[in-house]
Order: structure tokens, then C-alpha cells, then sequence
């Protein structure tokens, strides 16, 4: 969440619940406010944040905690070791390492006297205290235990800049406001940290690397090498956590056969015996968790849901607000914070017996379970803070390569599975055809030509391809409804069902277009389509095929 | 400083200083702002470093003492 996202969703912002909390840390806060009010108000909720004084933790904790007031305690090594406090300076004389560990502990008691304090620790670098420079690693990584055995949440070194402590006295990198902002706001709202019992995983760049639907089972990668290494690990994980009791589940926007084919290789570390359910369906996904809540007759609030796709916990999170959504990082360096994540919520101080057969027990009260067919959440207010654009490029001169390539690649949204030669591009366009591609940004960045059409001159689309990359975002409507909108609208569509097309044929639906006797060619109401998305039409800053110089 | 970034950056200026969303800042500095205070200078650059990914140091913050200088700063770290 950078900045003026925070602004955008504090002023849309109506109000909801107060979340009071103090918010102490021995440096000053002020820049956080905003973040923090932001994460709070995406979860529906007030904020009211109580600070310190700046360096008034260590008094602060002398007394006893404001009676009912939620506390969040941010520590860095210098709580721990005064000496530490970069804004002091280096000591010219190094302090009693075993008087400086004496100190820590005492400082440490005064934090376990508050059991209900939420802690979260900045392994920030610390000055060279000691004369023997090992001596003063072993006590940087001694304050990192010494925080941890308190429950200390660990936050990663990066968050603290010494930059910015030394000008403002604020410890926090201003890079990672967002990202701190969110980790608070999430502690204070867990309601029972310990209660997740369901992990429901995406399948596509969450278990493996890549797209079943697009690269075929040859084409994915979950083997430890490469860009599968993450996955690899992230399925380690959940192995070891279903060992440990954890039900596994998957919900995927895919076919059925297509989403346990890798499976059937046997050469993943996750088994197909290992789930108690893969639903695999293009229904939405929090109809697919809510129906796997249902026959396993557990609550929603035991659910933990870990998608790749920010539209996917966009979508999950609003529908289902009792279902802890977590993204599925694209780096490798923050996997270890999504394994801390998921094992706190798993975390069992017990193991029994049971809880290495639950799956077994489960997998045999699910078979035969049927997805629910209930919509999912509106994502209109999601949509449109992403600030879309579509950019609509005419090949019907030029470059047309990156057009044919995603007519010859694309299986799930594809009009009907044909695969075409340059030429015969080429000879349709000659006959007074159009080729159309799209290119979608938001205010993420660019994400390539992912749609592209062929229109021929009697104005039939013989080919609508689009990446599903982008699903979810009404794009393929507004290509449409653009085209519908043309000079030449198109008249109808070349259709044809494949094993892999559902997501097109879900299109296909909208009543605009009508359906011929032989099944296939499609009739379209192009005025009706138009009408019907005018809303969509407003997600998309458009822009048209640029008039090329004669 | 291509136009995206340059709308992003007057939009931070316009939510710092809480002017008008058709507000010109292109032309705002510490001068001619009576409102801009040490603190809304800190408020500027966290919104800039977490809006745009920068770490910005004291001799940076330093030159920040208008829309168009801080324009200039980030056009040099390669915005």
C-alpha cells in the first residue's frame, strides 16, 4: 500500500468500527498515521492511535497498561541495549557484554509483565558496540532470540532506515510504511490466532510455477531448481502442516482433468491424497470455499485462503471477511515471511495422533461434493482503484506477431481452440479484415498485449483470444463493447466449444449474444452489448488504434 | 519525468498540503505555502518514499524546498 493509495482509500472511506490501540516504539510515529488509519479502514475499521513521546518507551513500560487499551510495542536492539541507539553515537567505551545481556533480560521482564501486548521486532544493524566485532554479532543475534521468546513478531531488517531515524527520529523506512502499517493493523484484528484449520491454496504460481491451462504439464515447474524452487518449498510447508493436522484444499479457476494433472506425474511433494478437496470450476473462488466450508462443517474463521492474484484476496476478502486471505509472495526473499505467516496461524502446541488422520477422516465425508453455484463478491470498487487502461492497437498493418502468437497460445479464453498460419492472417486481412490487440496497464505497471481479435470482412470474428492473466477484470467487455461501437461492428462469432473454453463460453452467456441453430455461430447485438457495459466502460481510461500517416 | 509520474507527484503534494484536486502545485514552494510546516515536510517524504520507492536522505530532504526542486530530485535518481 504506497501512499496515495492509503489517501484514496481513507477518503473513500465512511467510517466503520473504532480500533483503538496504542501504538509505542521508542522513535516517532508521525509518519505512519496515515498508513496505519488506511490498513484499518480496509478492514472496515476507525483507527484511533494512541503514541508515546519520543524515547519515552522504557518509562512508559514502568507502568501498568491503560485498562482495556490493545497494545502494539514495535522494539529494536537498542530497547534491548541502550548503548545501541544509533542517535548516541558509537560508545568510545564498549559496555559489559554481560551487563549489557542483564539489561536485555531485565527490559525483557518488563514486557512478558504485559502478556497481552502485541510485539513485533526490528532486527536492525547496531552500532559496533564490542571490541571483538564477533562478540558483537553474537549479541545482535542473542536480542533477536531474546525478542522471539517473547512472541515477538519478527519484522525484516529493511523496515528500520537510518536515514530517516536520525533526520525525523522515525526508525521506519518510508519504502515500507505500508507494508508495517498493514502487519499492525492484522495482529490487532486476529481473533484467534491459533484457529486456522483449513489452508485453501490456489494451484496456478501458488503450487507450481506457471499456468496449467497455458503451458500444459511440461510447461510448469515445482521441482527444487530454478523458478520452481519457491514452489517446491511452499508445498514442503503445507506437507508438513497437514502432517501436523492442517486440512489441505485447492480452489482453481480451471478444468477439472487440467487441475489434477500434474498430480497424475507423481513427482510433485504434494499428492492428490494429500488434499481433502481440489475444486476446480470457473466459479468464483469464494463460492468454491464457502461450499468446501459447508461439507466440512467448519467455520469460515478456520479458513486461510493463499492465492498469487491480488483480484483473487480482493475478491475472497470481501466476500468472505472471516476468511484470512493471504498473498502468495512473486519474490523468493519474502517467503520466509508468508512460512512465518501460515505457521503462526497453523501453530499447534500439541500433536496427537488424530492429527496425522484428519485428512483421511475429512477426504471421505467430501467425496462427491458439487461446487455451489452463488456469485462472488463485486469487485467494482477494486477495479477501479486499479486504474486501468486499455490501449487498442489495429495489426492490421505491421507488427501483427505478438497478436497471431496469443490466437496460437491462448486455451481458456479462445473462441474456439483454432490455431492460425501468418498467411492466413495475412489473407484475411487482404479481403478487407481486421486485427485488433490490446494492451492493459494499471497502476501497477504494464502488462503487455493480452487480447487480440480477427475480424473478417463479412465482419465475423473468426478469432478472440485473451491471456488469462487478466481475468477478472471485465477487460475482454470493454474490448467489446469498444468494438460493438465501431463504424463496422462486428456481425457474429465463429464459435466452437473445446475441453478448455469454459471461460469464453462464460462470456458468451451475456444476452447480447445469440446463439444460431447449428450452435456455433453467434449472432450479436451490438447496440444491446454496448448498453449493457456501459458501466464497465468506465473502468478503462481507453485508447483507440492510433490513425497511421498516409 | 514522464506524465504518469508527474500527475503521481502532484497528487502527493496535493494530499499533503490538503488543496483541491484541480489545485496547481506545479509552482508551490515553502515560500508562497504559509502552511508548510516541518512536519508536513516529513508527511512529503514518507509520501514520496513509499509512493514511489525512494529513499530519500537528509541532503535530499534538504532540497525539497518546492514542487518543481523536488521534481528535479527525483528526475536525477532516474524517475
Amino acid at each position: 500500500m504506497n501512499f496515495l493509495e492509503a489517501h484514496r482509500i481513507l477518503s473513500r472511506f465512511g467510517g466503520g468500527p473504532r480500533l483503538d490501540f496504542l501504538l509505542a516504539t521508542s522513535g516517532a510515529v508521525d509518519k505512519l498515521d496515515l498508513f496505519l488509519r488506511a490498513a484499518a479502514a480496509k478492514k472496515g475499521r476507525t483507527a484511533h492511535i494512541r503514541t508515546l513521546p519520543f524515547n519515552t518507551l522504557g518509562q512508559a513500560l514502568l507502568s501498568e497498561p491503560a485498562t482495556g487499551e490493545e497494545e502494539v510495542l514495535v522494539l529494536f536492539p537498542w530497547d534491548f541495549v541502550p548503548e545501541a541507539d544509533w542517535r548516541s553515537g558509537v560508545p568510545s567505551r564498549a559496555p559489559d557484554a554481560t551487563v549489557a545481556r542483564d539489561r536485555a533480560r531485565a527490559f525483557a521482564e518488563r514486557l512478558r509483565r504485559r502478556p497481552t501486548a502485541r510485539l513485533f521486532y526490528v532486527p536492525a544493524p547496531l552500532p559496533p558496540l564490542l571490541a571483538d566485532s564477533g562478540a558483537s554479532d553474537d549479541l545482535r543475534f542473542w536480542l533477536t532470540e531474546l525478542a522471539a521468546s517473547l512472541g515477538a513478531r519478527m519484522l525484516s531488517a529493511d523496515v528500520f532506515s537510518l536515514g530517516s531515524y536520525l533526520s525525523t527520529g522515525t526508525p521506519f523506512a518510508g519504502t515500507r510504511l505500508g507494508d508495517i502499517a498493514d502487519a499492525v493493523v492484522g495482529c490487532l484484528l486476529e481473533t484467534h490466532p491459533d484457529a486456522a484449520k483449513v489452508l485453501v491454496t490456489d494451484l496456478d504460481n501458488v503450487l507450481w510455477h506457471g499456468v496449467i491451462g497455458e503451458d500444459g504439464v511440461d510447461g510448469i515447474r515445482f521441482t527444487p531448481e530454478g523458478v520452481g524452487y519457491k514452489h517446491f518449498l511452499y508445498q514442503t510447508l503445507l506437507a508438513k502442516l497437514k502432517r501436523e493436522g492442517t486440512l489441505l484444499a485447492a480452489v482453481t479457476r480451471n478444468d477439472p482433468e487440467l487441475a489434477h494433472a500434474p498430480f497424475k506425474t507423481e513427482t510433485m511433494t504434494l499428492a492428490i491424497d494429500d488434499f481433502v478437496v481440489i475444486v476446480a470450476s470457473y466459479k468464483a473462488k469464494s463460492s468454491q470455499i464457502k461450499e468446501i466450508a459447508a461439507r466440512l462443517n467448519l467455520g469460515l474463521d478456520s479458513f486461510v485462503f493463499v492465492d498469487d492474484n491480488p483480484l483473487e484476496i480482493e475478491e475472497v476478502s470481501t466476500a468472505l471477511p472471516q476468511v484470512r486471505s493471504v498473498m502468495f509472495p512473486s519474490t523468493d526473499d519474502e517467503l520466509p515471511q508468508l512460512f512465518d505467516k501460515l505457521s503462526r496461524m497453523f501453530s499447534r502446541p500439541l500433536l496427537t495422533v488424530e492429527d496425522g488422520e484428519r485428512t483421511e477422516l475429512y477426504r471421505r465425508r467430501l467425496e462427491g461434493m458439487v461446487p455451489d453455484a452463488a456469485d462472488g463478491a463485486d469487485l467494482t470498487g477494486f477495479l477501479r482503484g486499479l486504474e486501468m487502461s486499455m490501449v487498442i492497437h489495429d495489426r492490421s498493418n505491421g507488427d501483427r506477431t505478438r497478436a497471431v502468437q496469443l490466437i496460437n497460445k491462448t486455451n481458456q479464453f479462445n473462441l474456439n481452440g483454432r490455431r492460425v498460419t501468418d498467411e492466413e492472417v495475412a489473407a484475411i486481412l487482404a479481403q478487407g479484415g481486421r486485427l485488433y490487440g490490446a494492451s492493459l496497464n494499471d497502476r501497477t505497471g504494464s502488462h503487455g498485449e493480452v487480447l487480440a481479435c480477427l475480424i473478417d470482412n463479412d465482419g465475423v470474428i473468426r478469432s478472440l483470444v485473451m491471456s488469462c492473466r487478466v481475468f477478472q477484470r471485465r477487460l475482454e467487455h470493454v474490448f467489446f463493447a469498444w468494438l460493438a461501437g465501431e463504424d463496422r461492428p462486428p456481425t457474429s462469432l465463429e464459435f466452437a466449444p473445446t475441453p478448455r473454453n469454459e471461460p469464453i463460453q462464460l462470456f458468451l452467456d451475456d444476452p447480447a449474444f445469440v446463439r444460431g441453430k447449428a450452435g456455433e455461430t453467434i449472432g450479436i447485438d451490438a447496440a444491446g452489448f454496448a448498453a449493457r457495459h456501459a458501466e464497465d466502460m468506465a473502468l478503462f481510461a481507453i485508447t483507440p488504434p492510433q490513425a497511421v500517416a498516409v | 519525468m514522464n506524465i504518469q509520474t508527474s500527475d503521481r507527484l502532484q497528487d502527493i503534494f496535493r494530499a499533503v498540503f490538503e488543496l483541491a484536486p484541480d489545485h496547481d502545485v506545479t509552482t508551490l514552494d515553502r515560500t508562497n505555502s504559509p502552511r508548510w510546516d516541518s512536519l508536513d515536510h516529513v508527511s512529503l517524504v514518507a509520501a514520496i518514499e513509499s509512493e514511489f520507492g525512494v529513499s530519500l536522505d537528509a541532503a535530499d530532504q534538504l532540497r525539497m524546498g518546492g514542487y518543481a526542486a523536488t521534481a528535479q530530485l527525483l528526475e536525477e535518481k532516474g524517475l
